[in-house]
């Protein structure tokens, strides 16, 4: 049995029975990622040493008696995210040698439930970006062709995921990036409703649209951690104070009667046609089983993409003020004078990605723009909420493909900024209305996989969870697996 | 007129559903001299091949926004954020934090116990 091809609930299944131990499973996956991660590149920090002590407690734990949530349960983290001793980049130069001096919240309840941290994965810089190509040190490779791209910005999340160098793994999404790069590795990808789980720790881009969600092998697993990461935060006053259910008891496969709203937006002419055809085939399945499926309208679609444009960007630009060459990071110790400091500094420091979004950003909020920008694409962000508020009288979720294609080919959008913002589109409207949708696997074009989005309601998790749990047991996309080449000279 | 920017830009508003009356005349036409102005207020140093190259895409980017003027928020509120949550409060007593080791450890100038800057003052 290779254990590294483990779900985290089939682990903890044969951790509680005694017939592994969490040293094994961390063993054979550290080896998984020293036999693939040459090829699909996804972790920018790897820390062995810390996780095999984990491991070795967790074993002790639980021949004490004890048991956790996720004891003993090998994950990877977005390298945007804090865990304090270990460098956190964001994938950027002007943070490579930044060490926390503390853990994200989500860090600290993973640890309390007994997970095993086996190191940092890439991401495009600070988070900006759809394809992982903007990371400042390396690209990552989509495990099921390396020539392609894994979705970004939590790609080397997706990609260790998809290539079974992780159990789970946490990224963050803020218009798309935990649940695109999860359509296109094959993944399930959540993002939970905004304020659902602590941004602190969370390195920000976007502030009012910034989430961190859980990355999966199955929507089982979403859950558990979900249970996990969730909750209200003294350290982040956004987020909010609301019980946490158990999301596992949401896992019925039973979803007859259940509304299901089409969005016609959502299935234009701007989706490859397999991708349609993988779509529409998974909404017959949901039918088949019951659910009561129509087509809806969310007539405010089209504006989402230069909304988020704007209003993303402006918050990015607030956020990444911060980074000035003073209290961490890197500093352009050779600049005449704190002015040019800060100059250097940043010129240096941020790739092009970021500088174009921050440049944006403050255009957006600067005197004469502000109204016509940013306070314009703050009401247009109303009509695109209460687009969604009106559907959720008539529907319990709503469905649509994550993606408009599968993945595409490295170095194919970098050039072409705009091309790249597209691939985003039907990701951006839930992070502006404030609602949770899931990512999960219906089907594949030439080999490359297609994710289907459920969106649900503000704190409508469960429902979500369910309907995919249903679509889930009723299909085999998720048993599929890449073939990787391994490097057998190691 | 026939950019590899200009042909995304139809693509995106192909996908929108219409081109806005303003797109042929550019409107967005940023000068060397607004991205210059921009970059300064963001403390971010450029290079002529950046400026020139954030010129033509942000233009791009910004008459891509004029749609968002076909819109009718008169009557709208903006939103500023999606919780019903306003002014989140704790009582104003201390408690523990970052140990000041702890905070100057990535300093990149520290003495003293103190963030080291260059001179403010000329």
């Amino acid at each position: 049995m290779r254990l590294y091809e483990l779900t985290i609930h089939e682990a903890l299944a044969l951790l509680r029975r005694r017939e592994i131990s969490a040293t094994e499973l961390t063993e054979a996956n550290l080896a998984r990622i020293v036999q693939v991660d040459n090829d699909v590149k996804a972790y920018l920090t790897l820390t062995p040493e810390m996780a095999l002590e984990e491991a070795q407690r967790a074993d002790g734990l639980r021949a004490a008696g004890a048991d956790g949530a996720l004891l003993g349960i090998p994950l990877a983290l977005k390298d945007n995210m804090c865990l304090a001793g270990v460098p956190t980049t964001c994938g950027s130069r002007i943070l490579e040698s930044f060490v926390p001096p503390y853990d994200a919240t989500v860090v600290t309840r993973l640890r309390h439930a007994g997970a095993v941290l086996l190191g940092k994965t890439n991401l495009d810089e600070f988070a900006m970006g759809s394809s992982t190509e903007n990371s400042a040190f390396f690209t990552t490779h989509n495990p099921w062709d390396a020539t392609r791209v894994p979705g970004g910005s939590s790609g080397g999340s997706a990609a260790a995921l998809c290539a079974d160098e992780a159990l789970g793994a946490l990224g963050s999404d803020t218009g798309g990036s935990v649940r695109q790069p999860a359509s296109l590795c094959g993944v399930v990808g959540m993002r939970p409703t905004y304020g659902r789980v602590s941004r602190y720790g969370l390195v920000a881009f976007a502030s009012s649209l910034d989430q961190i969600g859980p990355l999966a092998k199955d929507v089982t697993d979403c859950a558990l951690l979900l249970n996990v990461i969730a909750g209200h935060d003294v350290g982040d006053s956004t987020s909010v104070d609301m019980p946490v259910p158990d999301y596992t008891e949401a896992l019925r496969p039973e979803i007859k009667g259940l509304r299901v709203g089409v969005p016609r937006e959502y299935l234009t002419a701007g989706v490859q046609p397999g991708v349609e055809v993988a779509v529409r085939d998974a909404i017959e399945v949901l039918a088949e089983l019951g659910a009561h499926v129509a087509e809806t309208s969310l007539a405010h679609t089209e504006y989402a993409l230069p909304v988020y444009y704007l209003i993303a960007p402006a918050e990015a630009s607030a956020n990444l003020a911060r980074y000035d060459g003073v209290k961490y990071g890197y500093s352009a110790k050779d600049a005449p004078g704190i002015w040019e400091t800060y100059r250097v500094t940043r010129q240096r420091g941020f790739g092009s990605e970021v500088k174009r979004r921050i440049m944006l950003g403050t255009y957006a909020l600067s005197a004469g723009y502000y109204d016509a920008y940013y306070l314009k694409a703050q009401k247009v962000r109303t009509l695109i909420k209460q687009d969604f508020d009106r559907a959720f009288q008539q529907f319990d979720v709503l469905i649509g493909p994550t993606a408009p294609d599968v993945a595409f080919k490295i170095g194919e959008k970098v050039d072409d900024p705009l091309q790249m913002y597209l691939s985003d589109i039907f990701t951006l409207s839930q992070p502006l209305a404030g609602i949770c949708a899931l990512s999960l696997p219906c089907g594949f074009v030439n080999g490359l996989p297609v994710g289907l989005q459920i969106s649900g309601p503000a704190f409508g998790e469960q429902t979500v969870l369910r309907v995919a749990y249903a679509y889930e047991q009723a299909t085999e996309w998720h048993s599929r697996k890449p073939q990787i080449k391994e490097d057998c000279s190691v | 007129m026939q950019s590899k920017d200009d042909l995304s830009i139809v693509d995106a508003l192909t996908w929108a559903g219409e081109l806005p009356d303003s797109w042929n005349e550019g409107t967005v036409a940023l000068t060397r001299e607004e991205v210059e102005h921009i970059a300064e207020l963001t403390k971010l140093g450029l290079s002529d091949a950046e400026i020139e190259a954030f010129r033509e895409q942000l233009s791009a980017i910004l008459d891509y926004a004029v749609i968002l003027e076909r819109v009718d928020t008169d009557a709208i509120s903006p939103t500023a954020t999606v919780l019903p949550l306003r002014n989140v409060m704790r009582a104003d007593e201390s408690g523990p934090s970052l140990a000041q080791e702890d905070a100057l450890a990535n300093a990149p100038s520290a003495t003293e116990g103190y963030f080291q800057v260059k001179a403010i003052l000329e």
